[in-house]
């Protein structure tokens, strides 16, 4: 061995110091090393998981945010519904009021209007039958005697049942 | 009918005075359609028109003008 240069005093110092080093790096070194890595792992498994949970809530947050923004439109959907209906019923009501009232007018107006020319008519007529009246007496106020002899004459001729009255 | 009621005034109103032939007509028709009657009055009045009324104390058969002229006027304000 001692050919190929190898001196075995010196590698067995090598050995020892390799092995004692060994121990040192495994009791100092290694350990703390591996638990820090374990450590470390864990940490990242539950940020993980964390991460993880937190993502399902947000998930689920969003999930129940648009059930209620669903929900919130359908409310408002029916209320816009109800409002609209509501309005329309109001304006033909509106509509059929101001027509029947519209129509009450006319049918008023219509009527006074009537009595007011059948009251002119019947104006009229008094006044034509009255002045018709003054006429004929200028008319038989002015006769002669020759007319006047034929009235009479006339008078005892006539049927005088209709004229005939108790006083 | 009584006596009294036979000898009841009778005037007769017209707007000319009558004749004698008039008269008896006149007294004719009174009696007919008025009853017997008594006294015979006659009177002028412008305002009957024309024609003749018979008037007795409680009728009165008026066949002048102007109740002719006042029934259409009746007739026509109905």
């Amino acid at each position: 061995m001692e050919g190929l240069g190898i001196d075995f005093k010196l590698l067995i110092i090598q050995v020892v110091n390799f092995l004692i080093l060994l121990l040192i790096l495994k009791k100092w070194i290694y350990k703390p090393f591996l638990k820090f890595l374990d450590d470390r792992a864990a940490k990242i498994h539950e940020s993980l998981k964390a991460s993880q949970t937190m993502r399902e809530e947000l998930r689920d947050f969003e999930v129940k945010k648009e059930k209620e923004l669903e929900s919130l439109k359908e409310k408002s959907q029916t209320i816009l519904e109800n409002v609209r209906r509501e309005a329309l019923e109001e304006k033909k009501n509106t509509i059929e009021m101001t027509t029947n009232e519209a129509k009450s007018i006319m049918e008023a107006a219509r009527n006074q209007i009537e009595a007011d020319r059948k009251k002119a008519l019947k104006d009229i007529q008094k006044e034509v039958s009255f002045l018709a009246l003054e006429i004929s007496k200028k008319i038989f106020s002015g006769i002669d005697v020759e007319k006047a002899r034929t009235l009479i004459d006339n008078s005892l001729q006539e049927d005088p049942k209709n004229n005939l009255k108790e006083i | 009918m009584t006596e009294a009621e036979g000898n009841e005034e009778l005037k007769i109103i017209s707007t000319i005075p009558l004749t004698d032939r008039e008269k008896e007509l006149a007294r004719s028709r009174a009696q007919k359609f008025l009853g017997v009657i008594g006294r015979v009055e006659y009177e002028i009045d412008p305002n009957i028109l024309g024609g003749l009324i018979f008037k007795t104390r409680d009728k009165i058969l008026n066949l002048s003008i102007a109740e002719k002229l006042n029934q259409i006027k009746n007739l026509l304000d109905e």
